[in-house]
């Protein structure tokens, strides 16, 4: 298994907060490399959230980690480390999923998140409608679902490389 | 030997498929795995092609325990609807979603479906 998790005992699923230099507390914390198994992930993150939350949050959250991280390794560069974060930060839980990617993909990342602040509900129909007719590219059903479905914020924050990206997703408690 | 019975299962350790009778199928589980066109696509196809042989007018699928669905999966619905508009009229049949209103991914990703499908998609929730 490809995937490094950093919980207090380092193991998983973790057993109790981690204390972040960030300030937040961290509930999750994994180092991922290319090519391991999302699947274990979303397992792993909504075993631990039922565990913390009510169903329909840890559902929402399970949803908005599996999306993002999908993403993150479906448009990372090779040799770049993609990670994740299931986080507390005051009033607010966040899941945290950074990675390296290519100027133009992130260019697109960030149209795509002009348009689906706009209006997440008619984008996800949007969305639907085009793999529907077999439109348009590849699509962002992905994002749009952490957004719609899991009824998160969603953030952009880019590192001073260029490459580096990160993409914040968050919710009341 | 109806084709229902000769449904090749797809072999995806995080979901159970069960063909409960001719018309009724059930998914339990989740599907988060990359790809799953290779397996529950197959499948989904494979029902599609028997509804067809034998002219059945509606199917039914229990979702009600599939409890996450990542969005590639969400395509394959999508393309089970296609495939139905991609039938001459009088061989289009119904496929009936029984849902759980409960289950985050199935309310809000069935209320779309169900009027993208334009009719194809019927959904039953609980």
């Amino acid at each position: 298994m490809a995937y490094r998790a950093a919980t207090e005992d380092d193991t998983v699923p973790p057993h109790s907060d981690l204390r972040s230099a960030r300030g937040r507390t961290a509930l999750i914390n994994v180092s991922w490399e290319s090519g391991c198994s999302v699947s274990y992930l979303h397992q792993f993150v909504e075993a631990y959230a039922r565990s913390r939350f009510p169903r329909q949050m840890a559902e929402r959250l399970a949803l908005a980690s599996n999306e993002l991280l999908e993403n993150a390794l479906s448009y990372s560069l090779l040799s770049k480390e993609v990670t994740y974060e299931m986080a507390l930060s005051g009033e607010r839980i966040e899941i945290i999923v950074t990675n390296h990617s290519v100027p133009a993909r992130i260019d697109l990342l960030q149209q795509q998140l002009e348009r689906l602040n706009e209006n997440p509900e008619q984008v996800y129909k949007d969305e639907l409608e085009k793999s529907m007719t077999q439109r348009g590219g590849r699509g962002m059903l992905g994002l749009v679902r952490a957004s719609h479905e899991a009824q998160m914020a969603i953030e952009l924050r880019l590192g001073g490389d260029g490459t580096e990206v990160t993409v914040v997703a968050s919710c009341r408690r | 030997m109806s084709a229902f019975s000769q449904l090749p299962l797809p072999a995806l350790d995080s979901i159970d498929v069960k063909i409960l009778d001719p018309d009724r199928i059930s998914l339990s589980g989740t599907i988060a795995v990359a790809n799953p066109r290779e397996t529950l696509g197959d499948f989904f196809e494979a029902v599609h092609s028997a509804v067809v042989i034998e002219k059945r007018e509606r199917i039914s699928v229990d979702v009600t325990q599939l409890t996450f669905v990542n969005s590639s999966a969400i395509r394959l619905f999508v393309d089970w609807a296609s495939w139905i508009h991609g039938l001459p009229t009088d061989q289009r049949y119904q496929v009936v979603f029984r849902t759980d209103r409960r289950v985050t991914w199935q309310r809000t990703s069935f209320a779309v479906l169900e009027t993208l499908s334009k009719n194809a998609f019927i959904t039953e929730a609980q």
